[in-house]
């Protein structure tokens, strides 16, 4: 062995490290009324009014990005419909590392009869194989710019996939072959027609005209992606929209 | 972030050829915290390398190691000394002190972080150029800048370290 052959490895080893950077967020809400605990497998989220008949939401982030990158995107559901967020950690901000994750900490929250299950980009898949391995665990499944590569189209719980119109990250040619793996597909194009009644049985897809990848959380433009229209805010405001009235129409 | 890298290039190149082994290694990282409640977890996973260079009374050497931490990714620069306790036949056991600095590996914005181990080493040396290491330690690290995002930027682990050394020059041990 010669010391080209180590400084070789560890010329493979430095770029290899540093394809694997995370996205770290914009900001920090920084809000009294909101609530934020932290350990090493979750980031908790709750109000001083967190109502507890209302299922609790379990949120696998995307792939290489702070999970406190979330805190903004979601933070509506929990000072304004008063629910409990947990935000999933994992090693190198893989998800994928840790795929029953959510079903485990569920299980620690007695305190909350019901829980919702969903991600971002590979967050969402995560949460579709989490799901997969737990079917009875989860009351619904929400999914931002992704998709299941597992067989849920059985599953007889409300599904919501929203993703946007200039989102160049998402495999558009994968999500649309993977939609057989979800139910029967409900298009919408405006919050305003999601159904006031269960939707079980169906998946509802929603696009934000204008919007992109990278807005669904609060990290930042990320390489690859397609320019937004519209403020990250309002890409924001359009998603938590979609989930309150997905949420209400299923009695979550 | 290119500086960086290119510090590092240059204090590995003054190395080169004089350094005595070069030793491979994989660590566990089980650690704790005190946040709001004393808690323990499971850190992740490192692997890195070392160059070492006998002197009097022990071993100073430089070395890359990458890891998974509670931020993310981190690659960090570390300087272990070693000082051998004990030696019998193919055996020795060794204390190593290692400081660290190094990079939370963020896109556009790298906060810097570092490190303190100290830690037991049992080697095993057959009779031919690798030696084997097995390690226990105690490590402090942490992130001062990423207070801003996280509530945890500082954290206590136990690395438990499992190596692998390969002798470079013809001196003996």
């Amino acid at each position: 062995m010669t010391p080209r052959i180590v400084y070789s490895i560890f010329l493979v080893m430095l770029i290899g490290c540093f394809s694997n950077c995370s996205y770290l967020p914009e900001e920090i809400p920084a809000e009294e009324s909101l609530l934020i605990e932290e350990n090493a497998r979750y980031i908790r989220m709750r109000s001083t009014e967190s109502n507890n008949s209302l299922a609790g939401i379990l949120f696998y982030p995307g792939g290489l990005v702070d999970p406190h990158a979330y805190i903004e995107a979601l933070k509506a559901l929990v000072l304004e419909d008063h629910r409990t967020v947990i935000i999933m950690k994992a090693p190198s901000n893989l998800a994928i590392i840790r795929p029953n994750q959510a079903s485990s900490i569920s299980k620690e929250f007695e305190d909350l009869d019901q829980w919702i299950i969903g991600g971002h980009s590979l967050g969402g898949s995560v949460a579709c194989i989490d799901i997969f391995n737990h079917p009875d665990q989860f009351a619904a499944l929400f999914l931002l710019a992704s998709y299941s590569v597992d067989d849920l189209s059985n599953r007889d719980i409300p599904m919501i996939s929203i993703t946007s119109s200039n989102d160049l990250v998402l495999n558009q040619e994968a999500f649309e072959e993977n939609k057989i793996n979800l139910p029967e597909e409900f298009s919408i194009s405006d919050p305003s027609q999601i159904p006031m009644e269960s939707t079980r049985g169906t998946t509802i897809y929603y696009s934000i005209e204008g919007g992109n990848h990278a807005q669904f959380g609060q990290y930042g433009p990320q390489a690859g992606d397609g320019e937004a229209d519209i403020e990250s805010s309002a890409q924001q405001a359009l998603v938590i929209e979609s989930l309150r009235l997905f949420f209400q129409s299923n009695n979550l | 972030m290119k500086y960086s890298l290119a510090i590092i290039a240059i204090i590995l190149s003054g190395l080169s050829l004089r350094a005595q082994h070069v030793s491979f290694n994989l660590q566990a990282l089980p650690g704790f915290w005190h946040n709001e409640a004393l808690e323990n977890y499971y850190g992740g996973s490192a692997f890195g390398i070392q160059y070492h260079q006998k002197s009097k009374i022990g071993q100073w050497g430089l070395g890359i190691e990458y890891r998974s931490i509670d931020w993310g990714n981190q690659i960090s620069l570390n300087i272990p000394y070693t000082v051998y306790l004990a030696k019998k036949n193919n055996w020795d056991v060794a204390l190593q002190c290692a400081p660290s600095i190094g990079l939370a590996l963020f896109r556009n914005n790298p906060l810097l972080s570092w490190s303190l181990e100290s830690s037991a080493q049992l080697r095993w040396k057959p009779q031919n150029k690798f030696s084997y290491t097995l390690g226990v330690g105690l490590r402090y690290s942490i992130s001062p800048a990423y207070q801003q995002y996280g509530l945890i930027n500082q954290l206590a682990e136990t690395p438990i370290r499992l190596g692998i050394q390969y002798k470079i020059g013809k001196t003996k041990n």
